[in-house]
């Protein structure tokens, strides 16, 4: 979690500053704190342009730009007597809208840039008329998000916010107050104000990265309908053209995070060879065993089941979310490991699609190759679990392995899953400094911010990049400070951390540095890397710790092969 | 309510606390205050009484004038 609070800026064409203190309370409940900037309504175009704004002084992490279509295409000529005058004029506003996008986007490169679309929230009189004219204020939003939405793929730092979605649970009507839109030119209503801090705080945790890690699914009754003990798996509610369809459609939702980088894996009290061969063989069943990290399928309470899991995945029990339908076991879930999420499930199976999709706790900004590969990696880690455990000794796994560690020099293109593993690295990570993709660009930009990759391989497969280190070098003095040193918990226990060291170590060297500083700073999660740099021959110094380069390479496991590019 | 409003200490909300005088009430702060009291009372104050009252026992009393006519 990042000590030091997001900034935030809102600009907006209309009144919307109270959403600022409803985001900010509901953040703080997951110790995030943001700050905000937020703009005098209506004055979002000159902040964008100017030089010396305020907006570009505070140079905010996240900017969210509010223009409401009723503002934007506000005093139009008649859609009756002015009809292609008001086409003309909504057009040429929309294109100044758009390229004041690109330039808000341009000018704050290392900003995330969230642009709400266009919703005409005061409900259109005369439905039947206003559609024909061609030009009522829906059809110009309509054509509006379409171009906004084509030119937004042109700036990689904005994003969309898809107002319809964001505001779906409530009826239209409820959107806009007018009371407090002509006291205070506030748009919306109560609730939508509430919907949309609900929705910003879903981004900020997005840019954050803050999303859990792992969905730990019940069977009975919640990944299919029915007991499988009682009803056998020729009776399971799961697929076919009745309601066994919902939990079909929720596996194929499932199926969804799996593919972009969340974990699943199964807690439930069964018949082990009974379920495992459910899984294996129902033919309606669309998750399988290898989508599944761990399994736990047996009599033992749901609680020690969870703690069992989050040791074998390495992950912390507040990674993870528990779906289950019996109330009972939540209960008993949240009282003895309080730091697993478990929301409610909803009591009709019909509705469990609908909401485990809308789960808030999955949201990223973007996935990268290895999100999309994560969920096959850790089934390859419970393959090697299982190797294991059948070797005569530690020492033999490891080297059947074959493990090959590639440690290399890495551009902007590493940036994105380099954020992620700083944001998410918590066990063995010497310093913990959280960086978000902007800030790594802004790095990458000096000379002398260098940054290092690993990527581990063996015989059952590619763990893709498992290591990170950014490095500050100062030519003058031949030094080089390691500012991030991590390793991902997945690979951990292997020895791949040394041989990722002595890469870096090695490039540096090649590079004719002399020296390299590092620190250990203890997180309270990290304590696994307190020994490393003593146990790698780095001396106390006044500063942290020091090594020198030149004296004898910098030793790793025999079982390694390293290579350097 | 206005405590949890704007995160003070109950002890500060006293009838003459008031907009302007009460950190983070200020005139954004009155419309959240607002829509918070409409909220946990269920009504809804004609858009002539939303920047009425400017202090917290100004908002009771007007509470307490809707509630008389309600139950004429």
């Amino acid at each position: 979690m990042s000590a030091k609070p997001l900034s935030c800026a809102l600009l907006s064409s209309f009144t919307l500053d109270p959403v600022a203190g409803l985001v900010s309370t509901r953040l703080e409940s997951l110790g995030l704190a943001c700050q905000w900037f937020v703009s005098p309504f209506n004055q979002y175009p000159q902040l964008i342009v100017a030089d010396n704004s305020q907006l570009m002084a505070a140079q905010p992490q996240v900017v969210i730009l509010a223009v409401a279509i009723e503002d934007l295409l506000e005093k139009l000529p008649s859609p009756w007597t002015n009809t292609v005058e008001r086409k003309a004029e909504a057009e040429r506003r929309i294109a100044d809208f758009l390229s004041l996008v690109r330039r808000l986007a341009g000018r704050l490169p290392s900003s995330a840039v969230f642009v709400h679309d266009f919703l005409p929230l005061v409900p259109q009189g005369n439905l039947i008329l206003a559609g024909q004219s061609g030009v009522s204020l829906r059809q110009l939003a309509l054509e509006a998000n379409d171009l906004l939405e084509k030119h937004v793929s042109g700036c990689p730092n904005v994003r969309v916010v898809p107002l319809n979605e964001v505001f779906s649970a409530l009826p239209h009507a409820a959107l806009c107050d007018p009371r407090f839109y002509y006291v205070a030119k506030m748009r919306l209503g109560r609730q939508a104000l509430e919907a949309l801090a609900e929705h910003y705080c879903r981004l900020l945790r997005a840019f954050a990265g803050l999303r859990k890690k792992c969905i730990v699914l019940d069977l009975d009754n919640t990944l299919w309908g029915g007991i499988l003990g009682e009803d056998g798996p020729d009776h399971l509610l799961l697929g076919g053209d009745g309601p066994g369809k919902a939990f079909q459609d929720m596996q194929r939702i499932l199926l969804d995070y799996f593919e972009t980088g969340t974990l699943l894996a199964i807690c439930s009290k069964n018949d082990e060879p009974l379920a495992m061969s459910a899984i294996r063989e129902h033919p309606e069943m669309v998750l399988r065993p290898n989508h599944f990290a761990a399994m736990r399928i047996n009599w033992q309470s749901k609680a020690a089941n969870l703690r069992e899991i989050a040791a074998e995945l390495n992950l912390g029990l507040d990674s993870f979310v528990f779906l289950d339908d019996s109330e009972s076991e939540r209960e008993e879930v949240r009282r003895l490991v309080p730091a697993v999420t478990t929301p409610y499930l909803p009591e009709d199976p019909s509705d469990y699609p609908t909401f485990v999709a809308q789960l808030p706790y999955f949201d990223t900004l973007g996935t990268t190759e290895d999100d999309r590969r994560r969920g096959q990696m850790y089934v390859e880690d419970r393959e090697r679990r299982i190797l294991a455990q059948t070797s005569d000794s530690l020492e033999d796994f490891l080297r059947g392995l074959n493990i090959q560690v590639l440690v290399r020099r890495s551009d902007s293109q590493f940036i994105p899953r380099l954020a992620q593993l700083s944001q998410r690295t918590n066990q063995f990570n010497l310093t913990s400094r959280r960086y978000a993709e902007g800030d790594l660009m802004a790095l990458l930009e000096k000379q002398n911010w260098r940054f290092y990759s690993a990527m581990a391989s063996d015989r059952i497969g590619d763990s893709g990049m498992i290591g990170a280190a950014l490095v500050q070098v100062d030519i003058g003095t031949a030094t080089a400070r390691l500012d991030t040193f991590l390793v991902s918990c997945r690979v951990l226990g292997r020895g791949i951390e040394s041989a990722f060291l002595a890469g870096v170590c090695s490039d540096l060297r090649a590079n004719g540095l002399a020296t390299i500083l590092a620190e250990y700073i203890p997180s309270g999660k990290n304590s696994m890397a307190r020994e490393f740099l003593p146990n790698h021959g780095f001396q106390l110094a006044e500063l942290g710790w020091r090594r020198p380069l030149d004296s004898e390479q910098m030793a790793w496991p025999a079982w390694i092969q390293l290579k350097i590019a | 309510m206005v405590a949890r409003t704007f995160k003070v200490s109950p002890e500060m909300v006293t009838p003459e606390a008031s907009l302007g005088q009460l950190p983070g009430w200020d005139s954004f702060g009155h419309l959240t205050l607002m829509m918070e009291v409409e909220r946990e009372f269920a009504i809804r104050f004609p858009t002539d009484k939303i920047n009425g009252p400017k202090k917290a026992g100004e908002i009771c009393d007007l509470l307490r004038a809707m509630q008389t006519v309600d139950n004429r």
